[in-house]
């Protein structure tokens, strides 16, 4: 049985993705597969990041990987919602972090302050 | 396997392993530039650039560091009762996972573990005399004028380590507090805010949302 997820995109990461794939329309294509794929449920492949090991969030964080590019997104099981955070073909270095960190920041606030409208759900075909 | 860190996380990695060798920790600042100053200059890559001052090898890289460490909860310094700066103790942080970084540092840079640990093992026990006799008669400092680079750190953004990609990325996080504290903030908000699904768009195609 599959169980499945509705993606729930922030306008800024997709601000972020976008300037990604906007000369990419091959890369384009394979990510949303790949996220259409995050959608039928996470493989036993994306394994929880180690790096991140607050009690509470253990596990929560996942990475995979949509050709060279990096997906980092945060698993809501309990209302089966997966939310993308960070993407990026790019070496990982102090930048990245920012943008990382400032995508999640953003995504927090307008959760924090009832902004839904920030956010766009897809959710695919059962 | 091979996989790469960045300078920052390199430097971190240093710094906790030789604090971590210590088991009181280090006692004054000028004592901690001294012995990483014994235990990086035989290895290569070299985390920190050392100059020669007249308190010894000093590493501005490596004083600052420390000190976004400092205010990043990895490390702490006691500074003793009478407040002499000179006197403070580096220990490790409260919370952090300080045997993870050890043990990730061993495997990735072995070369590195290798030579803090035997160079802490000669130097770490010194009376502050004992220290300087040794700098006294370390062939790099002969004839050494003030100000003169003594070892010049890495000079790339990235270091090759015996680890994988994966493992590495999980270790550069580990050292960005500030980045984990935001994504533990993110997971609170997601699990305590009620969504309100009325009020977002809903879309039918990732095709048309991404173009």
């Amino acid at each position: 049985m599959t169980i499945s997820y509705e993606i729930l995109l922030h306008g800024n990461f997709r601000a972020d993705v976008r300037k990604t794939l906007r000369r990419h329309a091959m890369l384009r294509k394979r990510l949303i597969v790949g996220l259409e794929r995050l959608g039928q449920g996470p493989r036993g492949k994306h394994a929880p990041m180690r790096g991140v090991r607050d009690p509470e969030t253990q596990g929560l964080y996942r990475r995979t990987y949509v050709g060279r590019h990096r997906l980092i997104y945060l698993l809501d099981e309990q209302n089966k919602r997966i939310v993308p955070v960070f993407l990026s073909d790019k070496p990982r270095s102090d930048d990245t972090y920012v943008g990382w960190q400032e995508v999640a920041r953003q995504i927090t606030h307008d959760y924090r302050s009832s902004d839904f409208d920030k956010f766009s759900i897809w959710q695919g075909e059962l | 396997m091979t996989g790469t860190i960045d300078h920052q996380t390199f430097q971190r990695l240093t710094l906790i392993y030789l604090i971590d060798q210590l088991p009181d920790g280090v006692r004054s600042s000028f004592r901690l530039q001294k012995l990483l100053y014994f235990a990086t200059r035989d290895v290569d890559p070299k985390p920190f650039t050392f100059h020669l001052t007249r308190h010894g090898p000093y590493s501005r890289d490596a004083a600052v560091q420390l000190l976004h460490m400092f205010e990043d909860e990895l490390v702490q310094r006691q500074v003793s009762s009478n407040g002499a700066n000179d006197d403070a103790r580096w220990t490790a942080g409260e919370n952090v996972v300080w045997r993870d970084f050890c043990d990730a540092f061993t495997e990735g840079l072995p070369a590195n573990a290798e030579a803090i640990r035997s160079s802490v093992a000669r130097h770490g026990c010194l009376k502050r005399g004992e220290l300087d006799d040794c700098l006294r008669h370390d062939p790099r400092l002969q004839g050494m004028r003030r100000g003169r680079v003594l070892l010049r750190g890495h000079n790339g953004s990235f270091v090759s380590v015996t680890l994988d990609d994966e493992q590495a990325e999980d270790l550069e996080i580990m050292t960005r507090p500030e980045l984990l504290r935001t994504m533990v903030e993110l997971n609170r908000a997601v699990a305590e805010t009620r969504f309100d699904t009325s009020k977002v768009r809903r879309i039918n195609s990732l095709d048309d949302y991404f173009v």
